[in-house]
């Protein structure tokens, strides 16, 4: 008995307590930056990890407040209403509505069609990185001490009036040293053994100079404040009022929605335990419920963290750690709410800005880097676009153009031309062949074609038809009428989708016959 | 073998989706709702502070969480800030006082009211020597009534408490009083040191010179106020634009008919309509800067917005406006009703030659000839560095009854010189131009205009000595 204790307590109990250790004022900070009051964060960490519990399939992945998540529910809800306010809140409720719905959408999509398969590896990193910079630079107001920022412009000017503001002396140089001592601690531990602990020395470190700071120097500074946990439930803001906005958060929520989705995929497929079946279905399913729920539970819109997961990994937790670190949860806000509050702004944005870091790899920067042009392009110009455009538009470009850059790569035939006795032309194709590889099989034959040419072969055997659409044919159809035989070279496999062509294309399908 | 549906849910998924819906739903029942959209909280002495409130909407709800912080300061919503945090002093817990028990119209009252502080506010802080609002003023009464927690410098929950001084404020009938009535006039020499713009002195000739401690900032107000483009704080010369806040606020802003600021000064914090937020007036010119003049948001904190909103208040004292205000003239209007036929773009064009292009240029670019002219500067009404698509003078009516009301100038709403019928085919030429978008729109297009500017500046850039004018 005595053993199956220790055992629960070394696999599921302690990384439950550490993983609520490090979840929490994560959850807060993450709570300033979307503009929620704290206690909906640390609400909706403890709902996503019971939820997560029953309907996760992988064993460690983690759901909760999260970085990507954060920042866009700020960029969503902050033009409309004022940040921490009732109307705020309520317009975050509908918003993890929305995203709920989206992401039940995708899961039927993804049962019947893998929709999900279509976003490569390069535009979710491109995205993450793109909004770790966004995130990173969002921090920075917390610890330069300053107001946050208005999201009513573009970032960079947003970012540009926090440096004008340092230098005109409105900010705390008091914030300026916490934060930089925090973020200066994290960075150096993150280069220690004590990797996974990095966050929480980072605060302990920033915590022991405010307090000799507070003895030498009477000052002021923004703090984390009391929380008050609590059972809440709320209805969305589903008002006839509220109709309008509510129209403008639907595409917001299907960024989030995506994003998180890409998160519970990305987790799911590199945080895996051994022998682990692959089925993403279930997280993302998982995490549309956990949505819907938290809209009525006074949560915010989550995601499955990759850090938190690859630390519940490390810590080589057992299946019930997830319950316990909500307990922990609970327990830690309740017990240590005078040091939570306490807490300055400034450290809060240290360790998120270190957060932030994480999301910019340096090694995945060069890797892309030194890929090949589409992948490198892809990727740069999906970050680049998240930072200067917005985050909307990079999806979609991204998308997008990665579905033309591979059309265009699978839709080069390779031809060549052979000339026998002077009258008889064979045109080689191989390759695949897609309505656009026409034009180039028409500038091979415009090339080799000579008046003495009385019979022309396209030897097709080696390539893969796929053609749907209705094609120009009339550059053959011509020379066809002129009386030079035309005909096609083909083999068995390939009788249905030849048989295609000609149905679709009247005016080529008797060559054959003619040429017979 | 054919893969199909290779993922999916399990059955007992639905099973535990099912429990937790069924626990939730029974929450609800036996827990009730506790955060309903729309709903506000009955507070007796609440509604006797206030009264029966007149408006309806978003500034409603504003007032009534204004009212319950400051009757019950200890409530869930202030709590964040209000509960006193004593850590390094062994956990002695104090007891939570409200504002009223101290800011309250009583005889004995230990201090004055909200109401009667917010006409109090810009002032100077005897501390720092800088410009305090009353946003500011909230945030340090917090840290110094109760301890080290100070809530963000604009959060909302500031705000509230705004809306409660203000209605209070309004209620009274109270005017602005930023200035000291005991205090000398500037002098002339500290006036030509702080180089006050011709607008400016024109204002203090109209209205008469500031008084006392404050003066020196309300002239800086006034310099940002008429020269918005060269008073930015360090780092913004960069950016390119020729509107000032004066290009439509006439006369430094002391215009009636033409948006004059104080009555700006006393309506607000109030719901600005588009977007259905409370505003508060330094909110209100961050998104005048933003939507209007296509300036850059400075910080929140910004000294800047502080001057500004002085200087709004000391024309509102000026005047002699008491809080809440509603001027026949207040704003811009609309034309209506009294044109002979559809504004005509053609007709707009040639009246555009014969009445404005000598100040706004043939192409509505400006006009280089008054470059070196800070005083006398027509702003553009085409082209990337005019007005945004966004300004209330984007409209064909608003825009017409602005002409109308003030354009040539020398023309007043009692003694126009345009006719209306000219007015409006004015505004529909204007209208017609290409200006900024609306920010947030799309940021390419502020990249694309600080391009265009910069180059056609540095190919184009020709300007004419103040000499030759």
């Amino acid at each position: 008995m005595s053993n199956i204790k220790r055992e629960e307590l070394a696999s599921n109990i302690m990384p439950g307590f550490i993983m609520a250790l490090i979840n929490l004022p994560m959850s807060i900070g993450f709570a300033f930056l979307a503009g929620v009051p704290p206690a909906m964060m640390i609400t909706a960490s403890i709902v996503c990890a019971i939820v997560g519990y029953f309907l996760n399939t992988s064993k460690y992945a983690v759901g909760g407040p999260n970085s990507a998540t954060s920042i866009l529910i700020a960029v969503a809800v902050t033009p409309f209403a004022p940040q921490m306010g009732d109307l705020y809140v309520g317009y975050v409720a509908s918003l993890a509505i929305f995203v709920g719905v989206w992401q039940l959408i995708f899961c039927l999509f993804f049962a019947k069609y893998h929709i999900t398969d279509y976003f490569n590896t390069d535009i979710i990193e491109g995205l993450v990185l793109g909004i770790g910079i966004i995130f990173v630079l969002s921090t920075l107001y917390m610890v330069l001490g300053l107001p946050q920022l208005s999201y009513q412009q573009w970032l960079i000017f947003d970012v540009i009036s926090l440096a004008s503001s340092t230098l005109e002396g409105e900010g705390s140089y008091i914030a300026l040293f916490l934060g930089t001592i925090t973020i200066a601690s994290g960075i150096y531990i993150r280069t220690t053994r004590y990797k996974r602990y990095s966050i929480l020395i980072a605060i302990f470190i920033g915590f022991i100079a405010l307090i000799i700071l507070e003895s030498i120097y009477a000052f002021n500074i923004e703090r984390v404040g009391w929380i008050k946990l609590a059972l809440v439930t709320t209805l969305p803001d589903f008002r006839q009022v509220s109709f309008p906005v509510m129209a403008n958060l639907i595409s917001p929520a299907f960024v989030i929605a995506v994003i998180s989705t890409l998160q519970a995929i990305t987790v799911a497929k590199a945080i895996r335990g051994k022998n682990e079946i692959f089925n993403p279905l279930r997280d993302i399913f998982s995490q549309s419920i956990q949505h819907i729920f938290l809209a009525f539970l006074n949560g915010a819109p989550v995601a499955n963290s990759i850090n938190k997961s690859v630390a519940k990994k490390e810590l080589n937790s057992g299946p019930r750690a997830l319950l316990y670190s909500a307990a922990f949860t609970v327990v830690l806000v309740v017990f240590l709410d005078f040091i939570i509050a306490y807490i300055p702004l400034a450290i809060l944005g240290g360790v998120l800005f270190l957060s932030g870091m994480s999301m910019i790899n340096i090694k995945k920067l060069k890797r892309y880097l030194f890929s090949n042009r589409k992948t490198a392009s892809i990727f740069f110009t999906t970050a680049f676009l998240v930072v200067v455009v917005d985050i909307y538009t990079a999806v979609t470009f991204s998308i997008m153009a990665t579905f033309v850059i591979n059309i265009i790569i699978i839709s080069k035939v390779k031809t060549s031309s052979v000339i026998t006795n002077n009258k008889k032309l064979t045109i080689n194709v191989e390759g695949t062949i897609l309505s656009n590889s026409y034009n180039h099989i028409q500038r091979q034959f415009d090339q080799s074609f000579t008046p003495e040419i009385q019979e022309v072969v396209f030897d097709i055997r080696n390539a893969n038809l796929h053609t749907n659409d209705i094609i120009d044919f009339g550059w053959i159809t011509a020379h066809s009428n002129n009386g030079i035989k035309v005909s096609f070279l083909y083999s068995e496999k390939m009788q249905e989708s030849v048989q295609n062509l000609f149905r679709l294309h009247p005016e080529i399908s008797d060559f054959n016959q003619r040429a017979a | 073998m054919k893969l199909s549906l290779a993922y999916k849910l399990k059955q007992k998924d639905l099973f535990y989706v099912m429990i937790m819906a069924a626990l939730i739903l029974m929450l609800f029942f036996f827990h009730g709702i506790d955060n309903k959209p729309g709903t506000t909280l009955n507070c007796e002495s609440c509604t006797q502070d206030i009264g029966t409130m007149e408006r309806a909407g978003h500034f409603e709800e504003m007032l009534s969480n204004g009212v319950r912080h400051v009757h019950h300061s200890s409530n869930d919503n202030l709590i964040q800030f209000t509960r006193p945090n004593s850590f390094l002093l062994g956990l002695q817990k104090k007891n939570i006082k409200n504002c009223i028990e101290c800011h309250n119209d009583e005889p004995g009252a230990v201090s004055k009211s909200l109401g009667e502080l917010w006409v109090k506010y810009p002032r100077i802080d005897q501390h720092t020597g800088r410009l305090i609002d009353f946003e500011k003023a909230i945030q340090y009464e917090f840290t110094k009534r109760y301890g080290g927690t100070k809530p963000f410098y604009n959060d909302v929950r500031i705000t509230e408490i705004m809306v409660y001084a203000y209605e209070k404020a309004r209620q009274k009938k109270l005017v602005f009083d930023v200035e000291a009535d005991d205090g000398e006039p500037i002098s002339t020499e500290l006036l030509s040191d702080l180089n006050p713009s011709s607008a400016c002195l024109n204002v203090f000739d109209k209205l008469g010179k500031p008084k006392g401690d404050i003066a020196p900032f309300v002239v800086k107000g006034c310099n940002i106020f008429t020269d918005t483009t060269n008073n930015r704080p360090i780092g913004y010369g960069f950016w390119k634009t020729k509107m000032n806040c004066s290009s439509c606020h006439i006369d430094g802003g002391s215009k009636e008919y033409a948006a004059h600021i104080g009555d700006a000064a006393v309506n607000y914090p109030g719901v600005y309509s588009t977007n259905n937020i409370i505003y508060t007036n330094r909110m209100r010119i961050a998104r005048c800067y933003a939507h209007s003049i296509n300036e850059i948001l400075y910080g929140a904190n910004s000294e800047h917005y502080k001057l500004l909103t002085l200087y709004m208040a000391w024309i509102a004292e000026k005047t002699n406006l008491p809080i809440g205000s509603n001027r026949r003239s207040r704003g811009i209007h609309n034309v209506r009703g009294t044109a002979a036929r559809h504004a005509s773009i053609m007709a707009g064009q040639r009246s555009y030659v014969a009445n404005c292009e000598f100040c706004h240029g043939p192409a509505g670019y400006g006009s280089d000839r008054y470059d070196n002219d800070t005083d006398f500067s027509p702003p553009p009404i085409n082209g990337s560095e005019a007005f945004v698509h966004t300004a209330t003078l984007s409209y064909t009516s608003r825009l017409a009854s602005f002409i109308l009301n003030n354009m040539p100038p020398g023309a007043t709403h009692d003694n126009p010189v345009l006719t209306t019928q000219e007015a409006l085919d004015i505004a529909e030429f204007i209208k017609v131009q290409t200006r900024p978008s609306a920010p947030n729109t799309n940021n390419l297009s502020v990249f694309y205009n600080y391009l265009t500017n910069t180059s056609m500046e540095w190919w184009f850039g020709e300007t004419v000595d103040k000499e030759d004018i």
